[in-house]
């Protein structure tokens, strides 16, 4: 029996470039294997001359190895020696789950109108290792409903969901996506993915940690099958973070001067991972940022750096493996460095508008055009494993393409300002209290102004109406503040009994000194306040968390007729 | 699909081969933590601190001060197994990181620590709880606040929420009285979690401050008090402060619980704005004027309620050290100097390892700014020495306020030493964190000491609550309640303001006569002259004896040897005097007028 290899992801095309790379991965564990045999066949490999493998060590990552190819097979012995020269820090002890202790995650894609490529995303996350997740598909302004009809007609897995997201922009559905997600801890990633099994987990891991609010991983380049894919694979540094690192504004790495502004350090908007109150509390994506409107990205970037200036962590690690598909041909790519450097554009004018940010900035700023100068002019780094070379007409185009996303960056405040003034200078942000947590909070209100209702029946007997009174004071009034400011538990635990607590002093306090004494009145009002407010803040809820409901049976209707 | 290893019998598309499970690599590192037990060790800790304390408390109801004057050395004595295996509980369950078995842990902690004030006595502890008593029944009877009377008709927020409370559910407030403490003692860590937790700390260094909290704070005020209320409600106004940051909607919050400290107390308003005031200079809350928005909401209530301040002064004494001082009189016992001293051991470690905690802050520029945020709220009270001595309280309510800021101080140095200790860690390293553990034990028993030390002066007796009920409804408005020592139910219903209108000292105590401290009433004199100062007023007058008091003197050293008793079996036998009720535990004697003598 001759164990192979199989790729990274299927492939999508001929591959016709010399340079083209087989991508795939190894566990350095099994290469200890006596049995193994003197060569390792690549599934779908006889087109390539080299391969690209990613070693995974302890279920950590410990780099990549280039090889030649021959007939569609690599050496083991070259294998062996290339992972023996790999550096041992790749990867570090992390903290692992027990059975039982998983958190539970919901995994948000955001698509729009690619359904195939969806289908090889969903198929790969529906496959995790990991007990505890769903999976929120949002579809973002599609043009049919393929998308509905694929996931409730085809797919028909409990574990996914989908909702509807009618207005465009990426950073609109991440949204919606995030306040529909039931998970403490939301992974969001693309539809041009395939995720590794041990993602969930590896996300989960990181999360340990009290003070980490985010978590991203690798994202390595799934296909090296075209020039334009190799240009993308050594543009990105997000491919290639093979160090985990913990990132906390407390402590600036030495390492970043440009800290916490450092673009491509913190991964990507294709795979990472969120503490979902903790999202909720920062208000969730700028809408004004991302594919989908005119800045067309930094929504990621922006919410990585959003997250380390809150104070939260953000710890990037390479274990939490997507592999990508970056885009083929030079029409794509264009679209794509347009994107990229518009959207780095409006984070850096949001940047400037933002009072406590602008000063950290421009202090970084410098630096910070040194290196944007020093990336324009796209150039290809020296290949590793004798990758042919480009031809000198698409050398040229790359250095287009790396000048065009220069002059992007110019045009995003451009951009972000039209947009930002279309929101009357005030970024559109998510909703803070999710609909279905602040319908509870409304009828935790009910429940008490019920409660101090009933503390006023004689029958009840008196340490019971006690009780009954302290829970309708203490929770009634509070609960309504929380229905509308979201708060950690703690500060939820403390804040809601302590606002009840103040009102009933202020109340008690004016009655008697005003000499209006009617304390049974005072509950009795409170009681029917709270009942009524509760009451409609949780029909207002309602209606609010039926909407996205109602946008994915619409689009199931449609998909039906 | 990922690219993995695998056999090729299970390459075909669409089926998910397993991954083979290789043995650990040769290059392997990573250890995975212990499994964890769903109950371990550090749950029985506080199980069994539950169970002493159970066993604690009938003992406690039953003990008497003739067999030792301090309780814990008696009947008190399980508490103070359970209070250490309780906090090594909360040690052991934030180093294991299990936070439900904290949770529980603290629970025992802040139980050992306040369910005796409530569970181990008949009625509520401390004399002075009844005066509270004495306004909240004024108000539910009346229906308004007394004018003219006492400071409380401009502060009375607390005692009319408890008379609602007592009205509207039927339960006497006596009742509420008895279980108050508790509830404070319960919610004060919740409040101060939440305060942690909006300054970022984690959760472990959220369980350790609200552990040092509950432990430092032997100072009593969680009582029956409108103080409890509004230190309760000052960690919530701070802690909404604090939030603020990220939330600016919950300054209207922090507003409006501002607004109901100062409907409740006088003082602590004025702590609360100094630090938020230092609170937006550093950028701690937004917006940064919040600070000026709380002093005008004091300042007009000040200005609404000036006449209820009138032959109060607001700025008693410049003399801070004059302000700091306590007023406790007599000699002392040896049980009341081991309290006191075991007091000031726990604010010794408390300030003192916050003013290391702070130097060590300051140095680290990460950490500079909260520190110096954390340092305000810790020590922004002394400045209230300045210009109150706030009746001998005001060094008492300057440590109460400094607790929550100097919690926030230690936690995070106590976490790193408790939760995550590192598997490197040397010899050296582990005696020191074992002394830490000794050494935290160590303040947590001198704070049940200082909480419970004097378990019995400040135990009132029931006898002398009936007593004290039925001499305030029927005693005539110009008649004078004496009682050889300031102790006892004293003004416990809505009657007293009756007759403090008429003589707003008219309970004082003998005590508080100058020269009589330190009688031995010896000899026949003193009686006469006690006699005839008292028939020279001309005034229907009454003399409460209690067992509290006999034990109150004793411990404050306010007689000789031998005095209280001679002063009550001189007046039990004087023909002047003549029994009115007899409890037990209390009398009631009424001096016969000379009129009727005669």
């Amino acid at each position: 029996m001759s164990p192979v290899l199989t790729p990274a992801m299927p492939r999508r095309g001929p591959v016709e470039w010399a340079g083209a790379r087989w991508v795939g991965e190894v566990d350095e564990a099994v290469l200890w294997d006596p049995q193994l045999g003197s060569r390792l066949e690549l599934v779908d490999g006889t087109a390539y001359r080299a391969a690209r493998l990613l070693v995974t060590r302890a279920g950590g990552v410990a780099g990549f190895v280039d090889l030649p190819v021959e007939n569609g097979t690599v050496d083991t012995a070259a294998l062996r020696d290339a992972v023996w020269r790999l550096p041992e820090s790749g990867f570090a002890d992390r903290s692992r789950l027990l059975p039982g202790e998983e958190p539970w995650i919901t995994v948000v894609i955001c698509t729009r109108d690619r359904v195939d490529q969806l289908r090889e995303a969903l198929d790969s996350v529906l496959a995790c290792d990991y007990p505890a997740f769903d999976v929120v598909v949002v579809d973002n302004a599609s043009a049919s409903d393929a998308l509905t009809r694929y996931v409730r007609d085809e797919l028909r897995d409990a574990r996914v969901s989908v909702v509807a997201e009618r207005v465009p922009g990426l950073a609109r559905a991440r949204n919606r996506g995030l306040a529909a997600a039931q998970g403490a801890i939301v992974a969001f990633t693309d539809d041009d993915v395939v995720v590794h099994r041990d993602w969930l987990r590896r996300l989960a891991e990181e999360f340990v940690a009290p003070e980490v609010w985010c978590v991203s991983g690798l994202v390595p380049s799934g296909e090296l099958r075209t020039p334009v894919q190799a240009y993308f694979d050594q543009r990105v540094s997000w491919s290639s973070l093979l160090r985990r690192r913990e990132f906390l504004l407390a402590k600036p790495p030495a390492d970043l001067p440009m800290f916490p502004f450092s673009v491509g350090e913190f991964g990507t908007g294709a795979n990472f991972a969120v503490d979902r109150r903790r999202a909720l509390e920062l208000g969730g994506f700028d809408v004004d940022l991302g594919a989908g409107v005119a800045t067309a990205g930094g929504e990621d970037l922006d919410f990585f750096t959003r997250v380390l200036v809150a104070g939260g962590g953000l710890t990037v690690t390479p274990s939490a493996i997507v592999w990508h598909r970056h885009r083929t041909d030079l029409p794509a790519l264009r679209v794509q460095a347009r994107g990229y450097g518009t959207g780095l554009g409006a984070w850096l004018a949001k940047l400037a508008t933002d009072r406590r940010m602008r000063g950290m900035a421009l202090a970084r700023a410098p630096r910070a055009l040194v290196r944007l100068l020093a990336k324009g002019g796209g150039s290809i780094a020296e290949d590793r494993a004798g990758q042919a070379p480009l031809d000198a007409r698409m050398r040229r185009e790359i250095r287009r393409v790396g000048w065009l996303e220069l002059r992007s960056v110019l045009r995003g405040p451009v951009l972000f300002a039209r947009l930002r003034r279309t929101h009357g200078g005030e970024a559109a942000r998510l909703d803070p209290v999710p609909p279905r947590e602040r319908r509870a909070w409304a009828l935790v209100a009910v429940a008490a102004g019920a409660a101090a209702l009933l503390s006023l029946w004689g029958v009840v007997p008196p340490p019971a109406r006690l009780g009954l009174l302290l829970a309708g004071v203490g929770l009634g009034p509070g609960a309504l503040v929380r229905a509308w400011i979201p708060l950690p538990s703690a500060l939820t635990a403390m804040l809601v009994p302590a606002t009840g607590l103040a009102l009933a002093l202020i109340g008690s306090s004016l009655m008697a000194q005003l000499a209006l004494w009617q304390p049974a009145l005072l509950t009795a009002i409170l009681g029917g306040a709270l009942l009524a407010a509760g009451a409609v803040v949780a029909l207002l809820a309602q209606r609010a968390a039926s909407r996205v409901g109602a946008r994915g049976a619409e689009a199931t209707g449609r998909a039906a007729a | 699909m990922t690219a993995i290893l695998v056999a090729r019998e299970s390459s075909a598309r669409g089926s998910r081969p397993m991954p083979r499970r290789p043995a650990r690599p040769p290059l392997a590192r990573g250890a995975s933590t212990p499994r964890r037990r769903a109950v371990g060790i550090e749950l029985l800790l506080p199980i069994a601190a539950f169970a002493l304390l159970a066993f604690a408390l009938p003992a406690m109801r039953a003990a008497d001060p003739a067999e030792g004057l301090d309780v814990l050395r008696g009947a008190g004595l399980p508490l103070v197994p359970a209070l250490v295996l309780a906090v090594l509980g909360v040690l052991l369950a934030v180093r294991l990181r299990r936070r439900a078995s904290a949770v529980v842990a603290l629970l025992a902690v802040v139980l050992v620590l306040r369910l005796p004030l409530s569970a181990g006595s008949d009625v509520p502890i401390y004399s002075w709880t009844y005066k509270h008593l004495g306004v909240v029944d004024y108000i539910a009877v009346n229906g308004s606040v007394t004018h003219g009377v006492d400071v409380y008709s401009g502060w009375p927020a607390f005692f009319a929420a408890m008379a609602g409370l007592s009205q509207v559910t039927g339960v006497p407030a006596l009742v509420i009285a008895q279980w108050f403490p508790v509830a404070i003692g319960l919610l004060l860590p919740v409040a101060y979690a939440g305060l942690a937790r909006a300054f970022g700390h984690s959760w472990e260094s959220t369980f350790l401050g609200a552990l040092v909290l509950t432990i430092a704070n032997w100072v009593g005020q969680d009582y029956f008090s409108p103080q409890a209320v509004a230190f309760l409600l000052g960690i919530a106004v701070l802690a909404a402060l604090v939030g603020a940051r990220r939330r600016p909607l919950l300054g209207v919050v922090a507003a409006i619980l501002f607004l109901a400290v100062v409907m409740a107390h006088q003082l602590t308003p004025y702590w609360i704005i100094g630090v938020s005031v230092a609170l937006g200079v550093f950028r701690w809350t937004r917006p940064r004027g919040i600070g000026i928005v709380l002093l005008i909401i004091a300042g007009s209530w000040v200005l609404l309620n000036l006449d209820a301040l009138t032959g109060h002064d607001l700025v008693s004494s410049p003399d801070v050290v004059a302000n700091a001082q306590s007023i406790v009189p007599g000699v002392g016992s040896d049980s009341q100097r081991l309290t006191q001293w075991a007091a000031r051991l726990v604010a010794l470690a408390l300030i003192g390892s916050a003013g290391l905690a702070a130097v060590a802050g300051l140095r680290d520029r990460w950490i500079r700014r909260r520190t110096i945020v954390a340092g305000v709220i810790a020590f922004s009270s002394f400045v209230l020495l300045l210009g109150q001595s706030y009746g001998g309280e005001a060094i008492y309510r300057v440590y109460l306020y400094a607790i929550p800021g100097c919690a926030l101080l230690v936690a995070p140095v106590l976490a790193r030493w408790f939760a995550r200790p590192p598997a490197w860690a040397g010899v050296g390293e582990r005696i020191a964190r074992g002394l830490a553990v000794v050494a935290t034990c160590a303040v947590a028993i001198a704070s049940l000491q200082a909480v419970d030390g004097a378990w019995f002066p400040n135990r009132v007796d029931p006898g002398a609550v009936t007593i004290s009920e039925t001499a305030l409804a029927q005693l005539p408005d110009d008649a004078r309640l004496v009682s050889p020592v300031s102790a006892g139910p004293g003004r416990m219903t809505g009657d007293y303001a009756r007759m403090a209108a008429h003589d707003p000292i008219f309970d004082i105590g003998l005590d508080s006569w100058p020269g009589w401290i330190g009688s031995d009433f010896a000899g026949e004199t003193w009686l006469g002259e006690l006699n005839g100062a008292l028939w020279w007023q001309n005034r229907p007058t009454y003399l409460l004896i209690t067992d509290q008091m006999r034990v109150t003197a004793q411990y404050n050293g306010l007689f000789p040897p031998g005095g209280y008793d001679r002063f009550v079996a001189a007046i039990a036998s004087s023909p002047d005097w003549e029994v009115v009720v007899d409890e037990g535990d209390a009398i009631l004697y009424r001096l016969i007028p000379v009129e009727e003598s005669s």
